[in-house]
Parts: structure tokens; sequence; C-alpha cells
């Protein structure tokens, strides 16, 4: 065990890379590297240098997992697979895929959203309200039915139905009042 | 797909203007051991926890690092140049102004880091454990090494020379031009002290001193040495000492004082003052605390104002200027160990209180009548208590949160505005239990001892105190609000109860890692008894356990698609247990009062930390899949196997054996396990799923993953009984408002629920219920602290926060206005068509 321990100390890695910010340009200005922290599998963490670059020193071997962490771009999470002095990167998200780029390069790929939009206020909403709408639809078949060309017969009928009508409940909301 | 979006939306989201609305956050550094000031009235610190930190002379953060790892402890020293710290084998310089690193090295087992001039620039001395390395400051590369034999420390430098004290009490001397060493036979079988330019070797009245770069003997009549102030020596009698060139002389009598860290003051503590002196006989006067200090620095500047920082008991650290306070900082709770969340009472309960404990101690005759007149005061006019910023809200989002400290402090923190209200110092405390609404037990543990403190939780006072006999290792407390028990656990597992339950006999389990094995007992009247146990398999070795806290189950069955009702298997009396055996995981589902083994789950190739979380029937697993290189949630859901098909199945069930929903934990009805394995992208440090009181709504899975980031997500995305893409037939438990399978858990930013806030250090959750059905309180803590209002529903019971009030009234308007405009125009109609007819 003890050798296992000193061969482990003896070889060992360290993992390097480099982080660049949005691709545009309107982005990058406000890209801020002092503030991106890079973590390996949770428990070491370290920061950008002055070009940018990263180091995590004397590596065990093993796989570790690798983020970047920009609280305003997404940044992919690698695999890495340290053997000796050689580390092997992958991405994360494709099992045993092709290696990616070895010393990494990690470039931003899109924004964090981490809020829900407020919808604008729009005229339309309040037209497409259900109450209004039926009640605008009444409104036009009331105003469109009459000027329609009817059957005489049928059109007697209607008018009927509608002395019916006015002499029931609805008159007393149709009717002005006295 | 559509539906599957939408899902993701609701987890968790607010709009960008109720930032602060329903969070907050408190940044800590931890237990200072280093603090110097900057320019600009900026200091920079470095803490036990492994932080480096600039703060504002505001006392906010400028920029906050951790270096390599939380939890390391670091060595420190800086200059004009920079900064330098050294943790977990890598030794880095930062820049003062921004905290970033200008470059970084691999050296192993460093034991000091001091800056020396070396001629006209300045460069690192590094001693490590047989060298001093020698690091230029402006590329970070080795320029000399130095071999040394057991070295221990480099006790001062003294013009061009580094003076180091070897394990054999032995001072070596480098000259730092041409790197000599000479050798200086000191200390022998004598103790060595040192302070800042000399060494003292002491031998009854004689001592042999390293001063000015020379070594002498003198006659050292002063007694023994007790500490020491920059250059000077305490000495017995708390004598300040000077040592001069054939002797040492008195200065000065110093009393009982608390020696400045990096100068020539010492701060004297008394129960009115803290008086900070200077050797030129200086002094200011700070208000008292009624914590003890711990360590100062302190300084003067050219004006001869004193600028510098107290360190207290609880670790909050004071910036002051002369007697002036600029800045307190309650480091304390950059410890925090665990946490309690206690109801706070409403105003009308803490009146009810304030009078029945007032008259518990006038119950005279003669106190009758004053009394009387008190209780009719209290109806009309409640007493005038401060009591509104520790009185409950309408939906009891207001809560007291106790945060244990490793300081041995514990403080009370409100939940809405994070204040500290009050603080108390507690040594190995076990556990905090709420009697009511505002008596609180704290159970501290007193070596083979265990002290109860009743405490009045409003005002953090102590009521009263009792001492047991036994040795507590746990605490068991059972029972809800009305009818609560409190049980001690000792060594043996023997319990003693402290607050008694109405009830019948009491069932726990003890899991004992060491042995890998569990045991259900029994206790009534005193006695334990065993009731079933439990080995694991040979080399299987106890990881975690978690219990289900089902607490409520509104809804104890569930309708599928095909119109059949199907019951959850969600007795709270089950309790999960990994253990691991080299690569293989074992996961056990146990009854706690039957030892029925549930279920039993296997996974292989599994490495690193595994994290359980279960509420009702579900049960999560988290881990790290050795094979396919990623981490995974298997999800696993319980459920009874009878399948109701029709009304009538219902009440054939109950006529015939009682309600399907009901179950014992003593008899195990057949039970249907469906599980699941989702990809997680990340790994987790913990994670629980939050509760409400009546468990209507569905809860939410909260996780704190390695980045420090809260993430919410709904559980649908990991129920096991997600239908399959191309699986066309209904089976008997499939619910089709679950989104089809994939086995991504799809990841979206909104889930966040600290959004932009850099959280530091965090790895532990605790979570709470409101009054609101829709909304649950989480807080996460360790180092940082950050509280959140989780609303996984929140349309349930509060009204969307788009909700256009504005088109409500509009619409009603305009419809009012349509129907008197209608009714004339139709009784104009009707007029010209009665005239015409």
């Amino acid at each position: 065990m003890f050798i296992y321990l000193i061969l482990g100390l003896a070889f060992s890695a360290s993992i390097t890379g480099e982080v660049f910010g949005p691709k545009n340009p309107a982005e990058k200005k406000f890209w801020n590297p002092l503030s991106v922290n890079i973590h390996l599998n949770g428990y070491k963490t370290t920061y950008l240098d002055a070009s940018n670059s990263f180091v995590f020193h004397n590596v065990p071997d093993g796989i570790y997992v690798l983020e970047v962490l920009d609280h305003k771009h997404y940044y992919k999470t690698i695999v890495l697979e340290v053997l000796g002095e050689n580390v092997v990167a992958r991405d994360s998200n494709i099992f045993k895929g092709e290696r990616i780029v070895y010393p990494l390069r990690m470039q931003a790929e899109k924004r964090h959203v981490y809020f829900e939009e407020r919808e604008a206020f729009s005229i339309m909403s309040i037209f497409m309200n259900p109450m209004l709408l039926m009640t605008g639809f009444m409104l036009a078949v009331a105003f469109l039915m009459p000027k329609m060309k009817m059957d005489p017969e049928q059109m007697q009928e209607m008018k009927d139905m509608q002395k019916q009508m006015n002499s029931g409940w609805m008159s007393s909301l149709l009717s002005p009042p006295s | 797909m559509f539906r599957f979006f939408l899902l993701v939306a609701l987890a968790a989201s607010i709009y960008q203007d109720q930032i602060g609305t329903y969070d907050w956050h408190k940044v800590h550094i931890g237990k200072v051991i280093e603090i110097h000031a900057t320019t600009g009235g900026k200091s920079i610190a470095i803490s036990d926890r492994g932080i480096l930190a600039m703060i504002k002379p505001s006392g906010e953060l400028e920029w906050r690092r951790v270096v390599s790892s939380i939890d390391t402890y670091p060595l420190f020293t800086m200059s004009l140049s920079g900064i330098f710290t050294y943790s977990s084998g890598v030794l880095t310089m930062w820049t003062i102004q921004e905290g970033q690193i200008v470059w970084s090295l691999y050296i192993p087992e460093v034991l000091q880091l001091v800056l020396i001039t070396q001629g006209i620039s300045e460069v690192l001395a590094v001693l490590t454990e047989n060298t001093i390395e020698i690091i230029s400051i402006q590329e970070g590369e080795l320029m000399k090494k130095i071999y040394l034999v057991k070295p221990e420390k480099i006790v001062f430098k003294y013009k061009d020379s580094i003076f180091v004290m070897d394990k054999k009490k032995n001072i070596l001397k480098i000259n730092s031009k041409n790197w000599d060493i000479e050798k200086i036979d000191f200390g022998e079988d004598n103790e060595v002290i040192c302070a800042k330019d000399s060494c003292v070797a002491i031998n009854e009245k004689k001592a042999k001193v390293i001063n000015n770069g020379e070594i002498k003997d003198i006659n050292w009549e002063v007694g023994k040495i007790q500490g020491v102030l920059d250059k000077f020596y305490v000495c017995e009698g708390e004598n300040l000492v000077e040592i001069l060139e054939e002797e040492v002389k008195i200065i000065k009598q110093i009393g009982k004082h608390v020696p400045s860290e990096n100068s020539q003051m010492w701060l004297v503590e008394s129960s009115s003052s803290l008086t900070i002196y200077s050797l030129e006989a200086s002094s200011i006067s700070l208000p008292s605390s009624s914590i003890p200090v711990l360590k100062f620095w302190g300084y003067t500047n050219s004006k001869g104002e004193f600028l510098g920082y107290i360190l207290y008991e609880d670790y909050s650290i004071l910036c002051f200027r002369n007697t002036l306070i600029r800045w307190i900082r309650e480091e304390g709770l950059g410890h925090t160990s665990s946490l309690y969340f206690l109801e706070l009472p409403s105003r009308e309960m803490h009146a009810h209180n304030q009078y029945f404990a007032y008259i518990k101690d006038h119950n005279t005759w003669s106190d009758v009548l004053t009394n009387f007149f008190l209780r009719i005061e209290s109806q009309i006019n409640h007493r005038n208590i401060e009591l509104e910023a520790l009185e409950k809200d309408s939906f009891a989002f207001k809560k007291l949160i106790i945060a244990v400290s490793k300081s041995e402090y514990i403080f009370a923190i409100q939940s809405l505005n994070s204040q500290i209200f009050w603080r108390l110092k507690v040594k190995n405390l076990i556990k905090v239990v709420q009697l009511s609404h505002e008596e609180a037990i704290l159970i501290e543990n007193d070596g083979d001892k265990t002290k109860l403190t009743y405490l009045d939780i409003i005002l953090g006072k102590k009521i009263k105190e009792q001492i047991y006999d036994i040795e507590t290792v746990d605490v068991l407390q059972i029972g809800n609000e009305e009818d609560s028990a409190v049980y001690l656990v000792d060594k043996d597992f023997k319990l003693l109860p402290v607050v008694k339950h109405s009830g019948p006999e009491l069932f726990f389990y003890i899991i004992n890692s060491k042995n890998g094995s569990i045991e259900g007992l029994k206790h009534n009247n005193g006695i334990n008894s065993k009731v079933w146990a439990m080995k694991l398999g040979t080399g299987e070795k106890i990881l975690t356990y978690i219990t289900n806290k089902a607490g409520n189950i509104h809804q104890p069955a569930i309708a599928t698609g095909t119109s059949r009702l199907v019951y959850k298997y969600a007795d709270e009396n089950l309790f999960a247990v990994a253990s691991q055996k080299g690569q293989e995981l074992f996961v056990y589902v146990i009854n706690a009062i039957s030892g029925h083994v549930i279920y039993r789950l296997h996974q292989d190739q599994v490495s690193g930390s595994i994290h359980l979380a279960f509420h009702e029937q579900k049960l999560y697993i988290h881990y790290w899949n050795i094979k396919y290189e990623r981490y995974e949630i298997i999800s696993a859901e319980f459920f009874k196997s009878n399948v109701d098909d029709s009304a009538s199945d219902v009440l054939q069930s109950y006529y015939s054996g009682g309600f399907s929903t009901d179950y014992s934990s003593k008899f195990t009805p057949e039970v249907t396990v469906f599980t699941q394995t989702y990809v997680f992208p990340y790994g987790i440090k913990d994670m629980k799923f939050t509760t409400t009181l009546q468990g209507i709504t569905k809860p939410s899975l909260v996780m704190i993953l390695e980045s420090n980031q809260i993430y919410l997500l709904d559980s649908a995305f990991l129920s096991p009984r997600r239908k399959l893409e191309d699986n066309h037939e209904e089976g008997l438990f499939d619910d089709p408002t679950l989104p089809i399978y994939k086995p991504n858990i799809p990841w979206s930013s909104i889930n966040i629920a600290n959004y932009f806030i850099e959280l530091e250090g965090i790895s532990k959750l605790a979570t709470t219920e409101t009054w609101l059905e829709s909304t649950s309180v989480v807080i996460a803590y360790d180092l940082d602290m950050f509280l959140i209002r989780v609303m996984p529903e929140k349309s349930f019971d509060v009204l969307s926060e788009d909700f256009s009030k504005s088109a409500i009234v509009l619409t009603i308007g305009g419809l009012a206005l349509l129907n008197i405009l209608v009714q004339l125009w139709f009784s104009s109609k009707c007029a010209k068509e009665n005239f015409n007819t």
C-alpha cells in the first residue's frame, strides 16, 4: 500500500489549460477573467492568471471532472484521465467520446439565463380575454343576423321568438330602466 | 417536448427584479489567522479555512479566493510586491489589488514562508523539511536550494542573515549574500524562546542570547518567559523585559494582556472597556464586549493614530481606527456545523406566555387582584415587548435560525433579514430541541455528564439548567408539536426520557458502521429489547443512511393514465442504508419497526461519495459511475402491488380489509419497485427534498453542486415511470403527465437558485415548511450562508407575478360599459320597431 502511495505521488501530472471569453466581441468586453473559477472534482479550486491560463499541480492518477465556473457564461464540463504524466481529456457529455485538445482550451459557449422574462404589457392580451370574446361574438350575431337575407317564414319565426324572449327574463336586462 | 420544457421552467424561476426579495446571502472567510492593512483603508486577511480575501473599508469583501481547497490550513506572508500563500503543496503569488494569480509552483512539505532582502531586492525563503529554497518573486523560479539537517523554523532575520533553529535547538546563521551557513550551538536541553530579532535559552539564572546577530551569555534574573511582545519578552509578574548589551532590563509592568501579533502594542480587557497600549505610553479605549479576545493586531500610523484588528473568541473580527469601530465581521458563522429552524411566537402568544410566566411567580392571595387587572390589560393592550422583529408573520416565513458554530458559540438569526439577535457560548452541543414557541433545550456533552439548558429563544437567556449523569451520544426526538418526547441516548444505547411522550412503546434502530450491523430495538418502561438485527455482507462498509421524512402524505394514491388507482408505499418508518464493498454499491431499504428489507439495490463500478434523498415513495441515489465516467442518479419508487381498476374495486377493498391507503409497519405488503438510472452532469455535496405542511404540492429536489451552486430539480424528471418513447402499450403504473424518458437530466440555468451569486464552501442543506403550501424555505450553509424560498408550484396559492390586475379591471369596466350601451341601443331599437308596427 505504501509502495503504491509513493508510486502514486511519484507519478502525478499538472493539468493546464487556457480559458477564453465569448466569441461575440460585444459580450467579450464584459467578460471578467477575475471572476472565473476552475474546479477539479469539486475539491480543488484555482483561478486564471494574467494570461488567462490555469494549472493544477501534482494531480495523482485517476479520473477527474473539471468545471469552469463563470456566473455569466456556460463552459463545457471535461472529464480528465490522468495516468503518470499523461492527461487525456474528453467531453463529459459523450461517453468515451473523442479526445479533446490538451492543454485545455475552454471556450465560453452561451450565456446563462437565470431569470424568467416578464411579459410586456400588450393590448392584445385584453382583447384576447375569453369573456370579451364571447360578448363580442354575441353582439356581432345580434347585429348581423337581422341583416342576413332570410326566408320570410323563417324571418317571421325569428320575430316571434324575439317577442317571446322580450316578454321573458331577458327583457329586464335588455330594456332600459323605466 | 413542450411539456418537457414547461416543467424545466416551472421548477425555480424568478424575475430579475426579485433578486434579494426571496433570498439573502452571508459571505464569510472563516477564523482569521493573519490580517494586514493595505492602502486605502483595505485589509488582506487569510483564514484557517484556506480563504484569502481583501476587505474594503466598509467591511465587505472586495474579492475572495480559495487557496487550493477549503479547510486546508494555509501558510501566508505578504509585502508590497504581493501576497504569497502555500496550501496542499502549491506555493502561489497573488496580486494585492485584484487577487489574481501571478505564478504558482509545486513544492512539497513547506513549513514556513519568509520574505527576505537580498541586496536591494526581495526574495522568498521557503523552509521545507530539509531545505531552504530561495524563490524569485517576479518569475516564481528557484534561485537557490540550501540543504539543512532537520530545520524547525526560521526564527528571525537580521540585516543580511537569516537565523534558523533546528530540531536540536541549534541556530544556523545563513548569510543571504553568499549563502554561507554558520552553526551556533545554542539551546541544548533548554527551552528556546524567540522574539522578533533575538532568541533566548534560559538555564536557571543564566541565559544564552542571540541578539543583534551576536551570541552572548548574560545573567537572567527576571524569571521565566511567559510570552513575547515584538522585540521584547514578557516575564514573570507580567513584566516587559528588554535585552541590552550585557543584561536584561524590566521596562514596565503591563499586567494581564493580549500581545499584538505584529507590533509593540498590547490589549488589556476589563469589564467596561478594552484598552490598547503602545510602548510610547499612549493608549486608547474601545467598548468592551462580553466575549474574550483571542488575538489582536495593532498599528500606529504616521499621525499617531491607532489602527488594528481584534479577533474574538466567537471568531468575529473587529477593525478599529482610534476609538472608532470601522467594521465587524461575524466570522463565527463561517464555521457553521449544524443549523436548526425554530418557530417564533405570534404577538398574542407571546403576551399570553409572558402573563402566565409572571403569575407563576406571583400566585399568592395578595397577588390575585393585581393579576386580575393585568389579565384585563393584556386583553386590551398587549404588553409593550420589543417583539416585532421576532414575531411570527402571517405566512410563517419568519423563523429563528440557530446556527451552531465550531467556535463553540450558537447564533440566533432571524430568517427574513438575516440579522443576528443574540449569541451564546455552548460547548459540545449535541442538539437543539424546541419545546414551545419561546423555549428550547440545548443538550450539551460535559465530559461524562450531560447538561440540559432551557433557553428563552427570544432573549437568548438561560431559564434553568439540569445535569444528568450520563454521557449522551445522541438525542431522539419524536412526536409532534402538541405531544413530543425527547430521549437522551448513552453509549450503551440506554434511553433516558427528558420530555415524556404520552404514546406507547418507542421503536428505534442503531447503525454500527464499524462492524456493519444494524439493530432494531423497542423501548418500553425504561427497558430496551431487541426486535430485529441485521449484519451486512463481509467486507461491506456502511457509508451513509437516510430516513424517509414523508411528513403529511396528502395524496397516498395516484390516478394513472388508464384510470386506475395505484398506492404509494410511503411508510415513514422506512430508512435506506448505503454500503460499499470494493466498487460495488448496495442500498437497503428497511422497515425500522419490523426489520423487513423492502428492497435491496446493487450497482457495480461505483466510486466517490454517495448521496441519498428519500421522500414518500421516492428514493434517489447519486454516485460516480466508473465504467461510464459520469455521475448518475438511480431513482427508485415504491408502490403497493395492488391496483384498483374502478370505484367498485376501492369499495370492495374497503369492506374486506380497510382502505388500501392504510398500512402497518408490522406487516409488509407486496411491494412493486420501479427503478431507472439517469445521467446527471455534476457531482454534488448534499441533496434534500423540500417539504410543505400539508404535503399537497409537489416537492423540489434541492442539490448543492460541487461548484457551490444550488440546483433545484423537478422530481418528475427523475421518475422511473417515465414511458420509453417506443413503448406504445400503457403499463399499469404509467403516468401520462410525466415526460417521455430521456437518460440525460435536462440542465437549465433558470433552476440555479443562487443565480449569479458566488457561493463558497457550502456543503449542507436544511429545509423547513411555511404556512403557504406552495413555499418552503431552504438554507445552504457551512462557510457561506444562503437562504431562499423555493416555490415549485407557486401558482397553487399565490397569484402569479405577471398576473395583470389592470387587464382584469379594464375588462370588467369595459364589459360594464358595453352592457349599458347595449341596453340603451336595444331599448331605442325596440321603441322604433314598436313605433313602426
